[in-house]
C-alpha cells in the first residue's frame, strides 16, 4: 500500500531560496504540432519532496511535457520552472540537478555499460563511483557488455543508474519500467522510496496506474494534453468502488443490502450475491453476516477502473463508457459493467478543469 | 566537460574513420608504385592528347595519370563520399537514433555538442588525410616517385580541406533539421552538382563559372605542383565557418527530434 511521510515539503537545504520553490511548476504550457496541441495549457505543479505519478495513455503528451521541462521542445506557449529554474533560461543548471530516464531510452550500442555510465558521469564532472557500484549491484545490472546486446531491462539498468548515479534533487523519469522484471521493479520502488525520504523528488510517468500506485503520493492523468486531474493516491483509494461477492449457504432475499448505506448495484441471485460499496465495509458484512455466509471475495481493482473511465473521458467529451469497454483484459474475471457508471461518477466529481 | 564530449566523439568515429584512411592510403601506394611503369606507358598514350583533354583525364600532373586519378578522381570523390555520410550522422544521427534524448538532457549546452561534432569530424578527416598522406609517401620513397612528399601533403591538404567544408555543410542540414538522410542527400547532391560544375564548365570555356564550385579549390589550385594555396584553403575554411554559423544558431532554436 502506499506510504506516505509525515512531511511533503521538506527543504533539501539545496541552493538556498531555489530548494523552497516546487520541484516543478508550469502554467499554461502549451506545445503545438501543427494542428495537434500536444499539451494544452497545463498548470501543473509538482512540490519538493514528493514522488508524484504523471499518468495517462500513450500519446497523451506526458513525455512532450518532459522534454518541455528539459528543453528540448520549446513550448508554443505558456511558462515553467523546474527547481525555481526557468526551463528556457536555466535549462543547463536545471540539467545538473535533475536525473531523467527517456521513454525508449536510446544508448550507444557498441559502447559498454560502464562505458556509458563513464560516459554520461564524466559529462557531469564526475560521480561517486562506489555510489555506481551500489546501484549496479541493487539493480543487478551488468556493465560489462556492450549495450548492443542488452535486453530492453538491462539497457534500462543502465538508464536508471545514469538518473540515480549523482544523487539529482529531482529525478523525471519516463516510463522507467520498461523492460524490468518484478523483482528489479521492486528494488527500484524501493530506490524512489529512499529518495523520497531524503526529500528529494520525483516525477514519474507512466501509462499503467499500478506502477505508480504503491509509490507515488500524488497522481496527475493527462488526456489528450490537457490535465484531467490531480488526487492523491489515498484519496482516490477512497473514493475507489470496492466490490465483495459472497457465497451463503442458502438463498438470500433480494433486498439484503437494500437498506445498507453506501452499497449499489447490488446482484442478487440465489445463494450467490455481488454488492458493490464505497465508503466503510462494515455495514455491508453487518448485513451479509446474518445470513450463513460460506465464501467471501473481495476485489479491488476499481481503482483502475476510475483510471480506465479518466482515460477514456474528457471535459469536452464526456461519453459515458459502456462495461464492455471497461473490462479491461487485466482484470478477466470482474464483472467491471456495473462499475463503470460509478467510476464515471467519480470521474465527474474530480474534475479540476 | 567539452574534453569529454569530443573524446567520445572521436572514439566512435575512430574506426570508420582509420578505416577510410587505410582504405586511401593503400589506393594511393600502389597508385604510386605502378606509376611508374603503368604511368609510362599511360604517359605515352596521353602525350599528344590536347592539353584540355589532359587536364580531364588527369595526365597533366607530377607523376602522370595514375596519380592525377588519386588526386582528381578517386581520393576527392571517396573522402567528400565519407565527409558527407560522417557531417550528416554526426549530429542529426543521435536524434535518428534517439540517443539525443539522454544526451541532451545532460548538463551540456547544444552549442558545446555541436562542436564537439563538428571538431571530431575534423580531427577523423584530419586522420584519414595523414593515413592517406603517409603511405603515398612511404610508396615515393621506396618506389622513387617523381612527386615528392611535400607536394603530395599539399594535395592531402587541400583534399581534407574540400571534405572539411562538405562536412561542415552536412553537419549544418542535420543541424537545422534533425533528419541525417536529408542531410546526406542535400549535401551529397549539392557535391555532385558542384563536382560536375567543376570539371564540365571549363570544358565549355565557362573558366569562370567553375570557380564557385567549392572542387576548383581542390582540383584546380593544382597542389602537386605549386603546393598548398592558403587563398584557396582560406574558401573551405570560409565555407565551413558559415556552415558552422548557420548550424549553431538553428540548432538551439529549433525542438530535438528522438
Amino acid at each position: 500500500m502506499t506510504e506516505h511521510t509525515a512531511t511533503k515539503h521538506h527543504d533539501t537545504g539545496h541552493r538556498g531560496s531555489a530548494a523552497r520553490s516546487p520541484a516543478i511548476r508550469t502554467s499554461g504550457l502549451t506545445k503545438q504540432f501543427g494542428d495537434l496541441a500536444a499539451v494544452d495549457d497545463l498548470d501543473l505543479q509538482v512540490e519538493v519532496g514528493e514522488i508524484f505519478g504523471f499518468l495517462g495513455p500513450n500519446g497523451a503528451g506526458k513525455s512532450t511535457t518532459i522534454r518541455l521541462l528539459l528543453d528540448q521542445l520549446r513550448p508554443t506557449s505558456g511558462a515553467a520552472d523546474v527547481l525555481g529554474l526557468g526551463i528556457g533560461t536555466d535549462s543547463l543548471k536545471i540539467r545538473r540537478r535533475i536525473g531523467y530516464v527517456p521513454g525508449d531510452l536510446a544508448l550507444y550500442p557498441k559502447m559498454t555499460g560502464q562505458q556509458t555510465i563513464d560516459y554520461f558521469a564524466d559529462l557531469r564532472g564526475g560521480v561517486d563511483p562506489a555510489y555506481v557500484a551500489e546501484l549496479a549491484e541493487r539493480l543487478d545490472a551488468d556493465l560489462t557488455r556492450k549495450v548492443g546486446e542488452y535486453s530492453t531491462g538491462n539497457r534500462q539498468k543502465i538508464g536508471l543508474i545514469q538518473a540515480f548515479m549523482h544523487r539529482p534533487e529531482l529525478l523525471i523519469l519516463d516510463e522507467p519500467n520498461a523492460g524490468l522484471d518484478p523483482l528489479v521493479q521492486q528494488t527500484f520502488q524501493e530506490m524512489l522510496r529512499e529518495v523520497r525520504a531524503q526529500g528529494r523528488t520525483v516525477f514519474l510517468s507512466s501509462h499503467t496506474l499500478s506502477e505508480v500506485e504503491r509509490v507515488a503520493d500524488r497522481v496527475g492523468i493527462i488526456r489528450h494534453g490537457r490535465l484531467v486531474v490531480v488526487e492523491r493516491i489515498d484519496e482516490l483509494k477512497r473514493k475507489a468502488i470496492s466490490r465483495l461477492d459472497f457465497e451463503f449457504a442458502g438463498p438470500v432475499p433480494a433486498d439484503l443490502f437494500d437498506a445498507v448505506e453506501g452499497a449499489h448495484d447490488v446482484e442478487i441471485d440465489g445463494a450467490h450475491a455481488e454488492v458493490a460499496y464505497t465508503g466503510s465495509v462494515n455495514s455491508v458484512l453487518r448485513a451479509a453476516t446474518r445470513h450463513e455466509v460460506i465464501a467471501l471475495h473481495s476485489r479491488d481493482a476499481d481503482l483502475e477502473e476510475i483510471f480506465l473511465a479518466y482515460y477514456r473521458d474528457s471535459a469536452e467529451t464526456p461519453a459515458v463508457p459502456n462495461g464492455d469497454a471497461l473490462t479491461d483484459s487485466s482484470h478477466p474475471a470482474h464483472g467491471s459493467g456495473p462499475a463503470a457508471p460509478r467510476a464515471q461518477a467519480v470521474t465527474q466529481d474530480n474534475h479540476v478543469r | 566537460m567539452s574534453a569529454e564530449l569530443l573524446t567520445h566523439e572521436a572514439r566512435q568515429r575512430r574506426t570508420a574513420g582509420t578505416v577510410m584512411g587505410l582504405a586511401l592510403g593503400a589506393f594511393g601506394f600502389f597508385g604510386i608504385a605502378i606509376s611508374g611503369s603503368v604511368g609510362d606507358m599511360f604517359d605515352r598514350l596521353t602525350q599528344d592528347m590536347p592539353t584540355a583533354l589532359q587536364a580531364f583525364v588527369g595526365a597533366d600532373v607530377p607523376g602522370g595519370y595514375v596519380v592525377g586519378e588519386i588526386f582528381t578522381l578517386v581520393v576527392p570523390i571517396a573522402i567528400v563520399a565519407y565527409a558527407v555520410i560522417a557531417g550528416s550522422s554526426a549530429l542529426a544521427g543521435e536524434e535518428r537514433d534517439g540517443t539525443m534524448a539522454i544526451l541532451s538532457a545532460q548538463p551540456v549546452t547544444r552549442t558545446r555538442v555541436l562542436w564537439a561534432k563538428a571538431g571530431s569530424l575534423a580531427l577523423s578527416l584530419a586522420a584519414v588525410g595523414v593515413l592517406f598522406w603517409g603511405l603515398m609517401a612511404l610508396a615515393g620513397w621506396m618506389f622513387d616517385s617523381d612527386l615528392p612528399a611535400a607536394k603530395m601533403a599539399a594535395g592531402a591538404v587541400h583534399l581534407v580541406f574540400l571534405a572539411a567544408a562538405f562536412a561542415a555543410i552536412a553537419l549544418a542540414v542535420g543541424a537545422a533539421t534533425g533528419r541525417p538522410e536529408l542531410a546526406s542527400s542535400v549535401t551529397g547532391g549539392l557535391a555532385v552538382a558542384a563536382y560536375l560544375a567543376s570539371t564540365m564548365l571549363p570544358l565549355a570555356g565557362l573558366d569562370r563559372w567553375a570557380e564557385l564550385s567549392p572542387w576548383y579549390y581542390a582540383l584546380g589550385s593544382d597542389p602537386l605542383r605549386g603546393g598548398v594555396d592558403l587563398a584557396h584553403l582560406g574558401v573551405f575554411a570560409a565555407i565551413a565557418a558559415a556552415a558552422m554559423a548557420i548550424a549553431t544558431i538553428t540548432f538551439n532554436r529549433r525542438d530535438l527530434r528522438g
